[in-house]
């Protein structure tokens, strides 16, 4: 299990693709242990960053540091340690859910006792019913491989859990469960969960990185982010034709008609509309306030 | 208004095919091996080399002998590399999910199957139009004849290369449209129609007593009506002579003579004969939308992983056959045995090699074991034997560094610790084992007998093969070009006794040469090869 004294240091890291195509720019961050959600849009440089942590991909400029080490120069050290489950991978579909995790562990180094107890438990934490097990991963559904997918990001039990849109494919009730599973695992462990689904963030992290454009937009607590936002979130109801108008000056977060007209969540510094109606402010709120709107300014 | 709009659809087929081809490094490579190949098909005046021998006569280098040699050659050259260059664009659509949207448009299969035939022949003959242009420019370079006649160049690709181009195209769209053809194992049968292509079409060139006698149907690459005008002409010039046709790169003792040859008169029976051949490729095109199931995922005979596209290219054509599995593997249903780290990682990579194989793989390896040991000693016996135990897994060898790519476990296999010491170790050495094992028979009996210098050759063939699929598939990314390589090698050189590539150290002369030596270092080199490659992979 990990230290007190876990870090990873995320130093200045730039990635470029090409003569001047940019996928993170000057990305710096600091973390000890904890849930952090990364979110942004599609393109943000998310998975970019994702890779360079998980040893994939080399940096352009900058320094990932794990526990004081650079893991461009030493990554073994941080691969030892390392659960990664990428947005999009592949499994052996001739092999069966019980004997990939049996591969895995053993190019992990896991030793056979170990990983005999721990992919059986992983495969009840993922819920993988016993029968299904020992069925080729060839005709597993989506969500059965990412739940495959999961098990094999746990399996050296890691103190650096990096997951790329782990509920991608994952119905309602699988999903709640493995966010479940990610409360359960913080605390002891960095967490890094790449995600645009900001309610998944809103469930388990413990703080959270806004990045756009490969850039780190902010890096705050939940509660600071919903701060930022505090009093400008609104409900109004206009009628179906001044919808467009109002998304023209206002950033709407969610519509839904009704016989009175089309109710619009509305993000905006100033009233929307004289009969718009404070409300509670959410992390979707701040999230398209400090993304898509005028937050930064 | 249909007919046009047809039309357009099929020119963006072709466009869409014709794009994603040419703006890869493959089609760089192969221009360049074939202007290399047009190159070397008009050896230097001064030397006692020649690509078409009638008996120590050769035409003088005017535009109609060196656009026919070229034409000839690249005709047969070029349809073995030129098939696994094309044989992916129906893949290519169902790998990339465009298939699915293509089969939701009015497209009709017959005109997608012959869209992509079309694309396939005019990606081939782009290649082939650089490489007649560079045939001009040889005749310049060697300064026989000065005079260009761009007819007397041009007609012998029109006419003999293109329509064996267009079957070569028609073909792979008829491979991939049958799905136990899909695949390695269709890249294979292809090599063995192709060999017996050649054979059939080299048969009908030997000169008897009449000359050369022109049968169209046996003649797909064209070379029958080329010989026929030739020895026509040579005859003219030689009465005397006994005229005795060789194509291929020969070199021959004594002089050289020459003489004038203005090419083939092509007459309308000549034309009608080829032709022949462009409406067999039509047809086939056309019959190829009898197999092809529009990119339904519930038919096409493969298995929901495989219509995924999760499955191996190579073990799913093995498996389609329709024979069922059978799992020899149980035991390692229960946890893999206590071994140390890097034991471990080689009983998994075996066993990945091995799973999924149908039945009938183990009982031919079996065989082959059996029969190896109890014949091995008997040279002939040897060589058909070992042949075979080293031909039959080419399928396993050719997913070797290829497994990963192709199933896109990449960043779940590299981002382990100590990526290149265990999991790549794994790999390589099992391999080995593999090979090990196929090869066990004939090795067995060698020890028995106290063969030891054919022994040195069967164990050199054992770090070779495997080494050189590694390095294959870690470099080019797919299984294609090991299968192809490898099968044109074995058939050259452990069957046909060419000694040069005799890597099995079968026939005397490979071993009197020293050669098991030479593909030892060769084998050092690949394997150094193979770890730099998947170094860089790991680096990203």
């Amino acid at each position: 299990m990990s230290d007190d004294g876990m870090r990873l240091s995320i130093q200045d890291v730039s990635k470029r693709y090409g003569r001047d195509v940019w996928g993170l720019r000057d990305f710096s961050l600091e973390l000890e242990s904890g849930v952090l959600g990364l979110l942004g849009p599609n393109g943000a440089g998310k998975s970019t960053l994702m890779t360079i942590i998980a040893t994939i991909t080399q940096p352009t400029d900058g320094h990932v540091l794990w526990d004081g080490n650079d893991i461009a120069e030493t990554p073994d050290e941080v691969r030892a340690v390392l659960g990664y489950l990428p947005q999009d991978f592949g499994v052996y579909p001739n092999l069966n859910a019980v004997e990939f995790l049996e591969y895995m562990a053993a190019i992990k180094g896991l030793s056979a006792r170990k990983a005999s107890k721990r992919i059986e438990t992983l495969l009840d934490l993922v819920n993988l019913a016993p029968e299904v097990r020992r069925r080729p991963l060839g005709g597993y559904s989506g969500g059965m491989r990412q739940r495959v997918g999961i098990a094999q990001a746990l399996l050296n039990d890691p103190d650096l859990l990096i997951v790329d849109e782990p509920t991608a494919g994952l119905d309602p009730q699988e999903r709640v469960r493995f966010r479940n599973l990610l409360s359960d695992l913080a605390g002891e462990r960095i967490v890094i969960l790449s995600t645009h689904i900001v309610t998944d963030v809103e469930a388990v992290a413990t703080d959270i990185a806004l990045i756009e454009n490969g850039r780190l937009v902010r890096h705050a607590l939940p509660e600071e982010l919903l701060q930022a936002v505090e009093g400008k979130a609104w409900e109004v109801v206009v009628p179906s034709d001044e919808l467009p108008a109002l998304k023209q000056r206002a950033i709407v977060s969610s519509t839904a008609r009704r016989s009175d007209g089309v109710h619009a969540r509305v993000v905006s510094d100033q009233r929307p509309d004289d009969g718009a109606v404070s409300d509670e402010a959410t992390l979707e709120d701040a999230y398209l306030y400090l993304i898509a709107g005028n937050g930064r300014a | 208004m249909r007919g046009l709009r047809r039309l357009r659809v099929l020119v963006q087929l072709v466009r869409a095919d014709f794009l994603e081809r040419t703006r890869r490094y493959s089609f760089l490579i192969t221009l360049g091996v074939m202007v290399y190949v047009g190159y070397l098909a008009v050896p230097s005046i001064e030397s006692k080399a020649l690509t078409v021998d009638l008996g120590n006569i050769r035409g003088i280098y005017n535009s109609a002998w060196i656009g026919s040699m070229i034409a000839l050659i690249s005709s047969m050259v070029l349809s073995l590399p030129g098939f696994y260059l094309v044989k992916n664009a129906i893949e290519r659509d169902r790998k990339t999910g465009a298939g699915q949207i293509i089969a939701t448009t009015p497209l009709c299969k017959p005109l997608y199957t012959l869209g992509k035939a079309v694309s396939n022949f005019i990606f081939l003959t782009v290649i082939i139009a650089l490489v007649a242009i560079a045939a001009g420019g040889m005749q310049f370079v060697r300064g026989e004849s000065m005079h260009l006649d761009v007819w007397a160049l041009l007609t012998p690709f029109l006419f003999t290369t293109l329509p064996t181009l267009m079957l070569v195209a028609a073909v792979a769209v008829f491979f991939e449209s049958i799905s136990f053809l899909r695949g390695g194992f269709g890249n294979i049968v292809y090599f063995v129609l192709w060999t017996a292509a050649i054979t059939i079409s080299m048969s009908g060139v030997s000169f008897g007593s009449q000359g050369v006698i022109e049968e169209p149907i046996n003649d797909l690459f064209g070379a029958s009506v080329i010989a026929a005008s030739m020895h026509e002409a040579a005859h003219a010039a030689f009465p005397e002579k006994n005229l005795d046709l060789g194509i291929g790169y020969t070199r021959v003792e004594g002089e050289i003579q020459t003489f004038r040859w203005e090419g083939v008169a092509w007459s309308a029976d000549v034309l009608l004969g080829r032709l022949l051949w462009v409406g067999i490729a039509l047809g086939i095109a056309l019959l190829s939308a009898l197999f092809f199931h529009r990119f339904d995922p519930a038919r096409g005979g493969r298995r929901a992983s495989e219509r995924r596209g999760l499955i191996p290219q190579t073990l799913a054509s093995v498996r389609a056959l329709s024979l069922p599995s059978l799992d020899l593997w149980p035991q390692f249903s229960l946890p893999l045995p206590s071994l140390p780290p890097l034991g471990r990682v080689l009983v998994a990579e075996v066993r990945l090699m091995l799973k999924g194989l149908p039945w009938w793989w183990y009982i031919g390896t079996l065989g082959l074991i059996v029969a190896g040991a109890v014949e091995g000693a008997d040279p002939g016996a040897r060589r058909g034997l070992l042949g075979a135990a080293w031909i039959w897994p080419v399928l396993i060898w050719s997913g070797l560094g290829v497994r990963e790519r192709r199933h896109h476990t990449g960043p779940l296999v590299f981002s382990v610790p100590h990526p290149l010491g265990r999991q790549f170790v794994g790999m390589w050495v099992g391999g080995l084992i593999v090979t090990f094992l196929t090869g066990s028979g004939v090795g067995l009996r060698l020890v028995a007998s106290g063969a030891w210098h054919h022994l040195l050759g069967w164990g050199v063939a054992v770090l070779f093969i495997p080494t050189l699929a590694l390095a294959l598939g870690v470099w080019s990314g797919t299984s294609k070009f090991f299968e192809a390589l490898y099968v044109a090698v074995w058939y050259i050189g452990p069957i046909s006794g060419l000694a040069i590539f005799d890597y099995m150290g079968l026939s005397q002369e490979a071993l009197d040469q020293g050669l098991p030596f030479i593909y030892l270092g060769l084998t050092a080199a690949l394997l150094l090869a193979a770890l730099i490659g998947r170094w860089r992979q790991i680096r990203g």
